[in-house]
């Protein structure tokens, strides 16, 4: 069994590439749990750590995605941050104290947030 | 709940049977595959279904694939926000 | 007034193309969307070929094309994202949350490929990457997203991440032929199996590993005519001896005018800027020549997969379509 984060690993060091950068802690939280990043690295990046996969269920079939191109095209990985929608989580870097939540369909502005 | 999709467009969530069935009704071109069953409209303008296309339009439909004529591609190419165009004169 | 020309895309063609146009005395301004300029080298670890030299590793060779154009007077924005082309090929483009138009004497487009995608039951189930993702994902970010992988795919795009991924400590538990009739994933809310010729295979990620395709929509915008190319893997925008495209002033090179290797793709980088170097003047006919001949000689059957120069004979007149 690859565990309940599905084996998932940050790289601390790699055999070619080295240690990594060291980065200072950001937390933020996704759909109410706290989430560790490291700042400068996408949304993204830090959920997959977690083993957190769902980010957005789409709006004719209510399946799941969780990403796939991680470049900003496909429009996979769409979330809702701050109560806004339509953020690409490949591109968004983390950043204190976000609310972070799964988006739903095509979202929807959360004006009271 | 677990489906058997084969989604041809991942953004507008199209199956391949949705495109072929739109061949079988007269969609001869990218373009109107694109009208007819919304893929192709989605965020990433094709991109990731443009090759998927052809290749069913050109064995579903018999024209030469350097026959076909690629999707119309409008601005902007990147979700950008209206703020951007609005700066612009 | 010196001519100014504009690049879109800093990978290993355009870095190679502003390079090339700003030591022939263009103006150039390079606009690349990524955070840093680089284009597949900011993901990739393996060995690439550069440029007919010894292999180096993919960073290597990014440190030196970087550093290349910048001795050259490259004028590069990362982060710059170019959204629109218009009427005398005028650019829009979004940099630092500011909107900007550049009106250039002439464009080159180098905005590269992109992983192509692979239609298969559950294919868009959280878990299912591309290729390119997973280097990302492993090189950039640092995170590996699963430790057991399937990779679909056959060609040297499916062997390069497969040894990313083992050198990061992931486990292939399976390779598969991207044509596999009865090839599907499963699982409850992400990836938890894949199906295929009978068998049943635990996994945590899928990576789909099928090839690349061009990615010239900036060109389409423009209207240039373009068609499909099987060789070319995918579509292009046709090209004449010079780079050009059926538009003026517009010229294209590297994977956005067909999928190629990095010694290609620098090669034609280096014509293209050269071709648009000579079209705003700052570059004789002979000069041109000379640069034609080598690249022909560096590229042939690249040369000939792009239609840009007849088989039969090397002399050609410049044609615009």
């Amino acid at each position: 069994m690859s565990g309940d984060n599905h084996g998932a690993m940050r790289l601390v060091d790699h055999p070619t590439l080295g240690p990594r950068r060291p980065a200072t802690e950001v937390s933020f939280s996704f759909d109410g749990q706290p989430i560790r990043g490291r700042a400068g690295e996408p949304l993204i990046a830090a959920l997959l750590a977690a083993g957190l996969r769902v980010l957005r269920t789409m709006p004719r079939t209510g399946e799941p995605r969780g990403g796939f191109c991680l470049v900003g095209r496909c429009a996979d990985c769409l979330v809702m941050v701050d109560g806004v929608p339509n953020v690409l989580a490949c591109q968004q870097p983390v950043q204190p104290d976000a609310r972070v939540e799964t988006q739903r369909g095509l979202g929807a502005w959360d004006r009271d947030g | 709940m677990p489906r058997d999709n084969a989604f041809i467009c991942r953004c507008e969530e199209v199956e391949t049977a949705t495109v072929q069935a739109a061949i079988a009704h007269g969609a001869r071109t990218i373009n109107d595959i694109k009208r007819r069953t919304r893929a192709g409209m989605g965020l990433c303008q094709g991109a990731y279904c443009i090759d998927a296309l052809s290749w069913v339009l050109h064995e579903s439909g018999g024209t030469a694939l350097d026959a076909i004529v690629p999707m119309t591609v409008r601005p902007p190419l990147r979700a950008i926000g209206l703020d951007a165009l609005a700066d612009l004169d | 007034m010196t001519p100014r020309i504009a690049v879109v895309g800093g990978g290993p063609a355009g870095l190679s193309a502003a390079t090339a146009a700003a030591r022939a005395g263009a103006r150039v301004s390079l606009y690349d969307e990524g955070a840093a300029l680089g284009g597949q080298l900011t993901y990739r670890i393996a060995a690439v070929e550069d440029d007919g030299r010894a292999p180096v590793s993919a960073r290597h060779l990014r440190s030196r094309l970087v550093e290349e154009a910048s001795r050259a007077g490259v004028d590069a924005y990362s982060a710059a994202v170019v959204w629109g082309i218009f009427a005398g090929n005028r650019l829009a483009v979004r940099v630092d949350g500011r909107a900007l138009t550049v009106d250039a004497d002439a464009v080159i487009l180098a905005t590269g490929s992109l992983d192509r995608a692979s239609a298969f039951p559950g294919g868009s189930l959280p878990g299912v990457f591309t290729a390119r993702a997973i280097q990302v994902l492993l090189h950039v970010h640092r995170v590996r997203p699963g430790r057991r992988f399937a990779v679909i795919g056959e060609g040297p795009e499916a062997g390069e991440v497969a040894s990313d991924l083992l050198l990061a400590g992931g486990e292939i538990v399976a390779r598969i032929p991207p044509d596999m009739p009865d090839l599907r994933v499963a699982g409850e809310g992400g990836v938890e199996r894949i199906e295929a010729g009978g068998r049943v295979i635990a996994v945590d990620i899928v990576v789909v590993a099928a090839g690349r395709q061009p990615d010239p929509a900036l060109a389409l915008m423009a209207e240039c005519r373009a068609g499909y190319s099987e060789t070319l893997g995918g579509f292009v925008p046709r090209l004449d001896a010079r780079m050009d495209t059926s538009v003026p002033g517009l010229f294209v090179a590297g994977d956005a005018a067909g999928v190629c290797g990095c010694t290609t793709a620098i090669a034609d980088g280096r014509y293209a800027g050269v071709c648009a170097a000579a079209a705003v003047g700052v570059l004789d006919d002979a000069q041109l020549e000379g640069a034609r001949l080598r690249w022909i000689a560096s590229v042939g059957e690249r040369v000939r997969a792009l239609g840009a120069v007849p088989d039969h004979h090397m002399q050609v007149d410049r044609v615009l379509a």
